[in-house]
């Protein structure tokens, strides 16, 4: 019964809560790692937020010379080791998604764990949590990955590499507008 | 899982290993050697320690080589020893190993708390190494040049003269008992952080946190009543404290390259990090147009990840999403799934969704 984000972020009001309530989270030390970003300022008030995809096979963690990005058992993606990590920027500019930030006074990368101390003892993460609109949502892997309620992302094909990512994306329903749902069918969070 | 071996030859590893650790043995042996004065001066009570550290010393260059086989390792690596060679990277690596290794300034900005404990323990660590290996593997040792005066020599040099009972002599006597009453304060301070204020550090296991610690302890106290024994109760239970003392000594030495104070030559790697981020030419985002890198590191990185089989191209043009800043990269993928055409205003291409979640070139578009 693994439990995986899941942002349907057409729903998304860009309130920043998630930004907020990710820094409440007790691991992380009152730096956010959640991203609300204007898709497309002074033409529309569009926003979406982004949390770490969680890849199978991470870049960031590919891409750092320290070995200092551990996966959980069950498949997260961890902060970096705050003993191992060198500061050096490698997993910012390898991960194709814009995840893993690096403090540049403390000279540590910083960046989603999904709340690994609560969602490893069975609690939906800090953004999940708060989010007023359903946008971010804590749902079954499983559910999501073979009946999504609409079109949705985890495959991400690159030039013929494939990452398959844990956190899955709704796609905007452009054909009929009407959010989160497909004709008639509700959606179970 | 796409898992691909680093390189293409599956023994470079080993041969890599074999290799490196022939030549540390060799280095080992002469120093012994030379230090010694020809195993004139060779110090028996300390040959179980001597073994333990030329083991622990291929177990660490075994995990070393391992580690700087990986592709970012390697890159980085080979970046900054060349960066060095200038006189700009020179002065960069002299600051940076006194603001990181030194003073550990970053630590201090992440807690003072936290700077003080690691200060304790690192530094208590570190001068302790240097005792230990200087005496095992002899490159010191005192000779008795005149009734009462000892000459410090080192690989058979005479440094410098100290009488036996000088304040001198007395704090170099007990320089370990120093070094491990540090040890004991910054592990303690430690534990008392940990049991106090429960932070989730999740990215390590209890064992992981807490074993160094009470490893480390258990090493500094008996080491100490080694002193206590033979200054105030006669060298009673000596023996048995001198074995107690020297089994934690050696499984500290043999865990040392797989736990966590294989930290340690990690951080030496982070000196080379300030230089590689100030010497480099800054690069814009191919969206947006802000410098966010230099133009080496995401060269580097699309070096790195292409050796893993993990390049994040965009299709059809010459670029990656590191060619993107973070921000870019992010609303991309949105406005590509919304169906909307992403602008690149500086490189002056226009990309739409590749159909599989990726993006490509809007097609009719040119490169």
């Amino acid at each position: 019964m693994a439990k995986v984000l899941y942002i349907d972020y057409e729903r998304c009001i860009g309130c920043r809560a998630c930004v907020i309530g990710c820094e409440e989270c007790s691991g992380h030390d009152h730096l956010s790692r959640m991203f609300v970003d204007e898709l497309n300022p002074g033409e529309t008030v569009a926003a979406s937020p982004t949390p770490c995809m969680h890849c199978v096979t991470p870049a960031c963690a590919e891409s750092c010379p320290v070995q200092a990005i551990a996966i959980a058992d069950d498949g997260t993606v961890l902060s970096a080791s705050l003993e191992k990590c060198i500061g050096c920027k490698n997993c910012t500019y390898a991960c194709p998604f814009g995840i893993p930030r690096v403090d540049d006074v403390k000279k540590v990368m910083y960046k989603c764990d999904m709340c690994y101390d609560r969602t490893s003892k069975g609690r939906p993460p800090m953004c999940a949590s708060v989010c007023p609109t359903d946008t971010i949502r804590f749902v079954d892997e499983h559910e999501i990955k073979s009946e999504p309620p609409k079109e949705v992302q985890f495959k991400w094909d690159f030039g013929g590499t494939v990452i398959e990512t844990r956190t899955v994306i709704g796609m905007p329903d452009t054909e009929t507008n009407r959010y989160g749902f497909r004709e008639g069918d509700g959606v179970q969070s | 899982m796409n898992f691909y071996p680093y390189e293409e030859d599956s023994l470079l590893f080993s041969k890599k290993s074999a290799r490196n650790v022939f030549i540390v043995l060799v280095i080992l042996f002469f120093s012994v050697y030379i230090g010694s004065e020809q195993f004139g001066y060779f110090d028996m009570a300390l040959y179980g320690y001597l073994w333990a550290t030329v083991l622990c010393f291929v177990l660490l260059t075994i995990r070393i080589t391992s580690w700087t086989l990986r592709p970012p390792t390697r890159r980085l690596w080979k970046q900054g020893i060349k960066m060095m060679f200038s006189a700009k990277g020179l002065a960069f690596v002299f600051k940076t190993l006194y603001t990181n290794i030194g003073e550990q300034r970053f630590i201090r900005n992440r807690s003072g708390y936290r700077w003080a404990q690691h200060m304790f323990i690192s530094w208590g660590v570190i001068f302790s190494f240097a005792i230990t290996f200087s005496l095992v593997l002899n490159w010191l040792h005192f000779e008795l040049v005149e009734p009462k005066t000892y000459a410090a020599v080192v690989f058979g040099i005479p440094m410098f003269r100290m009488g036996v009972d000088s304040l001198l002599a007395i704090a170099i006597y007990h320089g370990l008992n120093w070094t491990g009453i540090a040890v004991i304060i910054g592990c303690g301070m430690a534990l008392y952080r940990r049991v106090t204020d429960e932070k989730k550090i999740v990215e390590q296991s209890k064992e992981y946190d807490f074993f160094p610690l009470f490893l480390l302890i258990a090493i500094s106290i008996t080491g100490s009543l080694l002193t206590v024994s033979a200054l105030w109760m006669e060298g009673a239970f000596y023996l048995g404290i001198a074995l107690a003392h020297q089994i934690t000594v050696i499984v500290f030495l043999l865990y040392f390259p797989f736990s966590k104070f294989w930290h340690l030559p990690l951080r030496f790697l982070a000196v080379m990090v300030p230089m590689y981020h100030a010497m480099g030419e800054q690069k814009q985002c191919a969206r947006c147009g802000i410098e966010y890198a230099t133009a080496t590191q995401i060269k580097d990185v699309q070096l790195a990840l292409e050796k893993r089989h993990l390049s994040v191209p965009i299709d059809h043009t010459t670029l990656h999403f590191s060619d993107l800043c973070s921000q870019c990269r992010r609303v991309s993928h949105r406005l590509s799934a919304y169906g909307a055409k992403v602008h690149f205003r500086k490189a002056n291409l226009v990309l739409e969704s590749n159909e599989k979640n990726g993006l490509q070139l809007k097609k009719g578009g040119d490169q």
